[in-house]
């Protein structure tokens, strides 16, 4: 309990400290407009946008990661296909269904080249899960495995295959990796749309934001805003000194965002004992010095924007 | 002699009421002072209002430093605005302000360097004798001083046109002639004042023309040796 309540104080007195020295300087704004007003919705729009961007990275970071994971299946799944052939109750039987199989299999131009693999190497193989597989299991009959090496990765094909293969002989499946793929799909899309649909959804809510600051800045300084217009101030002053507040503030929110973001990655890899060097980090780069060059730009002339439009809105003495 | 202020046949109302003003035909020369009366909610305030540029005329022409104030742009009517000291009837004074941020205001908007807009807030704070105040924020002082600090604010930029809204509406008559007579020194510098006033001592006694807001409409009066 008591760590915590160290802990917070030292954090406030930092940022207070840090707000001080720092940041007041910037804020020219803060020496015309009652900013003390709007302690509240400084610290609420710097909160908000480091969270967005935080969570923008996280989203980026776990997108990344299944991509990875699926992404070496994708590669050693393109164009092969595994034929298992269940074993009937005698030898014969057996051997002319698989006749019939390797036939159809020889007819089809899509497929390369195809092997059934020998009985010894899929003993060879259940060996090496079970060691006494040999002596416990030697009369069972095993299934005859064909491997398969196509063109096409086409689903439509491959289920054509599969159908065609059913209808001519009786336990014969065919396996595909596309098939633990299609598992998959689901979290992979979800990734995916968490990697499109964040970002959306953090420039909506940044853009609310930041409208909502605009806002309760200019209506709480309303009076003061007018009178500065009746002793002569132009537009583009107040235009100016809003953009660079926003400015000021988008960076303060922006690395802040990215402190918290770099730090719950750390915590992830290292819970989740991840290989650092599976991540990207040139991606990282890329976005997080984009979004510390950008976003402040892009906030400080949307702000400018606002400020414009609610001025002419509902501003009088102009 | 210029012509500062022109209004010809000008009438204006307020949304889509009856017209507060009308007919108004009305010049002010440069360096020229003239008191505004007629009795409560007669229209003085928005007359001044008018001159400013914050309420349009809704027919007529009005000009203020040649610039037409029906087809003013914004950044015309700014820099109209910084040759026009107004104090306001309500003062607006900036209360999360210091009486010296107040007073360094117009100064800040001219963006000044950070000497001069000292010096020169320091002789205005001197000139209007509250210069021990200048670190007091102005809800904490009287109403004779809040004005001081409005007028101080309204004419620091040397402006060439002074509208002051009744400033001597809420203080004894020792400091309402002091008030005066500081306008009076800069209008002897040339500025021109248009001073909406009740007072009556300042009304029988003076030699300035006098506007009357009555009934809608604006007369002039002038002492019988110059023009009407
Ligand atoms: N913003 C406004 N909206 C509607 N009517 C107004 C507004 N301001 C003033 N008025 C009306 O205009 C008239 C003149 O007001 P004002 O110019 O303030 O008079 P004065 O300054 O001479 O006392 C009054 O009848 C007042 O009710
Ligand atoms: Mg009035």
């Amino acid at each position: 309990m008591k760590t915590i309540y160290i802990i917070k104080k030292l954090g406030l007195l930092l940022y207070n400290k840090s707000y001080n020295l720092f940041l007041y300087r910037f804020d020219s704004i803060n020496h015309i407009f009652d900013f003390q007003k709007l302690i509240f919705w400084n610290k609420f729009f710097v909160f908000i946008v480091s969270i967005v961007v935080c969570l923008c990275i996280i989203s980026l970071f776990g997108a990344n990661i299944l991509e990875r994971l699926v992404n070496p299946l994708k590669f050693s799944s393109s164009n092969m296909v595994i034929l298992e052939i269940y074993p009937e109750s005698n030898q014969e039987k057996t051997q002319s269904k698989v006749k019939i199989v390797v036939d159809y299999l020889s007819k089809q131009d899509f497929i390369i080249a195809f092997e059934v693999v020998s009985k010894d190497k899929i003993q060879k193989m259940l060996n090496d899960f079970t060691s006494d597989f040999k002596e416990k299991n030697n009369d069972i009959d095993l299934p005859t495995i064909i491997s398969i090496k196509t063109h096409t990765d086409s689903q439509e094909q491959i289920d054509n295959l599969r159908l065609n293969l059913s209808q001519k002989a009786k336990g014969v499946y065919l396996d595909t990796e596309q098939e633990l793929l299609n598992r998959l799909a689901n979290p992979i899309s979800t990734a995916k749309y968490l990697a499109i649909f964040t970002p959306l959804i953090a420039i909506v809510v940044f853009i609310s934001i930041l409208f909502l600051i605009v806002y309760a800045i200019l209506f709480s300084n309303k009076e003061t805003i007018e009178t500065l217009f009746y002793m002569g101030m132009d537009h583009k002053d107040l235009f100016i000194e809003f953009s660079q507040w926003i400015f000021v503030k988008t960076i303060q929110a922006t690395l802040l965002g990215v402190i918290f973001g770099i730090v719950s990655i750390m915590v992830f890899i290292s819970i989740l004992q991840f290989d650092i060097l599976i991540l990207p980090l040139v991606n990282y780069f890329v976005f997080v010095m984009s979004s510390i060059i950008f976003l402040p730009i892009f906030s400080s002339l949307l702000g400018a924007f606002f400020v414009s439009r609610i001025i002419k809105k509902s501003f009088k003495s102009i | 002699m210029k012509n500062l202020i022109t209004f010809d046949n000008v009438g204006v109302r307020y949304g889509s009421g009856s017209e507060i003003l009308k007919d108004i035909k009305f010049e002010l020369n440069s360096g020229e002072f003239m008191f505004l009366t007629g009795h409560s909610g007669s229209g003085k305030t928005t007359f001044l209002n008018m001159i400013n540029g914050s309420i349009k005329p809704s027919r007529g022409y009005l000009s203020v430093f040649d610039h037409d104030l029906s087809s003013i742009n914004h950044k015309d009517l700014s820099l109209i605005r910084r040759k026009i000291g107004i104090i306001f009837q309500d003062f607006k004074l900036l209360n999360h302000l210091t009486v010296y941020e107040n007073i360094a205001l117009p100064l800040k908007i001219l963006k000044l360097h950070a000497e001069e807009i000292n010096s020169r807030v320091i002789e205005m704070l001197n000139w209007i004798e509250l210069y021990k105040m200048k670190n007091v924020y102005p809800c904490t002082l009287s109403g004779g001083e809040q004005q001081r600090v409005a007028i101080a604010r309204a004419v620091i930029n040397n402006p060439d046109l002074i509208l002051a809204d009744e400033p001597t509406g809420s203080i004894d008559s020792a400091m309402a002639n002091k008030i005066l007579s500081m306008i009076e020194h800069l209008n002897k510098k040339g500025v021109a004042v248009v001073f909406a006033t009740h007072n009556m001592d300042f009304l029988q006694n003076t030699t300035y023309p006098v506007a009357f807001v009555q009934n809608h409409r604006i007369q002039v009066y002038r002492k019988s040796n110059s023009e009407s």
